[in-house]
């Protein structure tokens, strides 16, 4: 527990949540620190966390218990090679104000797990320096990994342009 | 572009209004559905070094993640084979793993040993499609056709094990499908020693090879701080001085 106390006994409100679940670390943290947070995670000796394993986003839309919002969580799993040691960081983000600062400063592998919660939900990152999507092509509509986009939808074929 | 003449762009040389050498536009792919995954590269190249590139990825997605909503946690099991067809049992056993963790439910001993030896298995056969595809792409073909040799040797094996070649769906949530068979201790050995025998002839041929090493060594290498930031592992990592291998820093089950 002394990671999460730590960040909490730092970073004070903008810790949103902490908890521990079957070994794995969890801190929900407000959108404005998070990047302030991310940083400290990355730079302090004694997390170390040069990793940045994964990024993604969970719809909670139809949740039990959760379908009044935010609708979506941004997920980040760091690792520490030095300390071998593991954290998921969580933002929450309501349906019509789905963005939350880009992290691709900080790691370069960013830039692409943006794109692909771009693509596959709709999240926004600000500041990303190539917000385009990653996966689907450009006239695709909607964000197929929504919980209310339908599995059997057909997207028009797209022709040659005229 | 409408003053520079065929030799000028192909050759770079310059653009025939006096701004001097230029860069080269090719594009890569985007390669057929039944190649190499399928991809588009636009690269930007300065003679033979790509200074910018933009790629392509998207052509095959295929929405597992979509699919698997849909069914039971055994019903994601087949689509977890399809991640890496060379592989499948580690990303069986991973979700799995993942799945166990979640319930709170501890598998027997046996089957932990079961999926640590498969996933090793399957990690060679990794290695071995990896490096002789490799080496195909740069002409080295008898490398590659040797290493397949070798893949099959321990494909034999997954096959005595599983009833299937690629698409396995071995594991289960709770442990896996069925047992070893009999006599699988030996045939492991024996398929052991002939993969070994094939990975001495592939090492005479590849880092005993001037073109192969000319055309290899120092081509795209990347930084320490590259490698970590890219969250690049395995090989790779160990490549560039960081000694991490996440079966001694992590191990799981044995």
């Amino acid at each position: 527990m002394t990671i999460l106390a730590e960040l909490q006994r730092r970073f004070g409100d903008a810790i949103v949540e902490t908890h521990e679940h079957r070994g794995d670390l969890t801190v929900v943290v407000a959108r404005d620190a998070l990047l302030a947070v991310l940083a400290h995670c990355r730079d302090d000796a004694a997390l170390a966390f040069d990793v940045l394993m994964d990024l993604t986003a969970v719809d909670y839309v139809k949740f039990p218990g959760r379908e009044d919002g935010p609708r979506f969580e941004v997920v980040y799993h760091l690792f520490s090679i030095a300390h071998t040691h593991l954290l998921r960081l969580k933002v929450r983000v309501d349906e019509d104000d789905a963005h939350v600062p880009s992290a691709v400063a900080l790691w370069p592998i960013a830039n692409w797990l943006e794109r692909e919660v771009w693509d596959m939900f709709g999240v926004r990152f600000e500041g990303h320096p190539d917000p385009r999507r990653l996966l689907m092509y450009e006239e695709f509509v909607g964000h197929p990994l929504r919980k209310d986009y339908p599995i059997n939808r057909r997207q028009p074929l797209i022709g040659p342009a005229s | 572009m409408a003053a520079t003449t065929r030799r000028e762009f192909m050759l770079g040389e310059g653009s025939g209004t006096g701004s001097g050498p230029q860069n080269v536009h090719i594009g890569i792919g985007p390669a057929h559905p039944a190649m190499h995954g399928i991809i588009r590269i636009a690269t930007e190249l300065d003679g033979e070094v790509i200074v910018a590139a933009d790629v392509e990825i998207g052509y095959l997605h295929r929405a597992f993640e979509k699919d698997c909503e849909q069914g039971g946690w055994n019903n994601a099991i087949p689509f977890t084979d399809r991640l890496n067809y060379v592989s499948p049992l580690i990303n069986n056993f991973g979700y799995a793993s993942a799945v166990e963790k979640l319930l709170g439910v501890d598998i027997t001993e046996r089957c932990k040993y079961i999926r640590v030896i498969m996933s090793e298995i399957s990690r060679i056969c990794d290695h071995l499609t990896c490096v002789g595809a490799s080496a195909m792409e740069l002409g080295a073909f008898t490398v590659f056709l040797y290493m397949i040799k070798a893949r099959e040797f321990l494909w034999e094996l997954v096959e005595d094990v599983t009833g299937a070649r690629l698409t396995i769906s071995y594991g289960r949530v709770g442990g896996v499908k069925a047992d070893l068979p009999a006599g699988f201790g030996d045939k492991v050995v024996r398929a052991f020693k002939e993969t070994r025998e094939v990975l001495g002839e592939v090492h005479r041929l590849l880092t005993g090879n001037r073109i192969f090493m000319d055309r290899m060594v120092g081509v795209g290498a990347l930084s320490r701080e590259e490698t970590i930031g890219y969250a690049i592992t395995g090989p790779l990592l160990r490549a560039v001085g960081v000694p991490y291998d996440v079966r001694r820093a992590q191990p799981y089950y044995v």
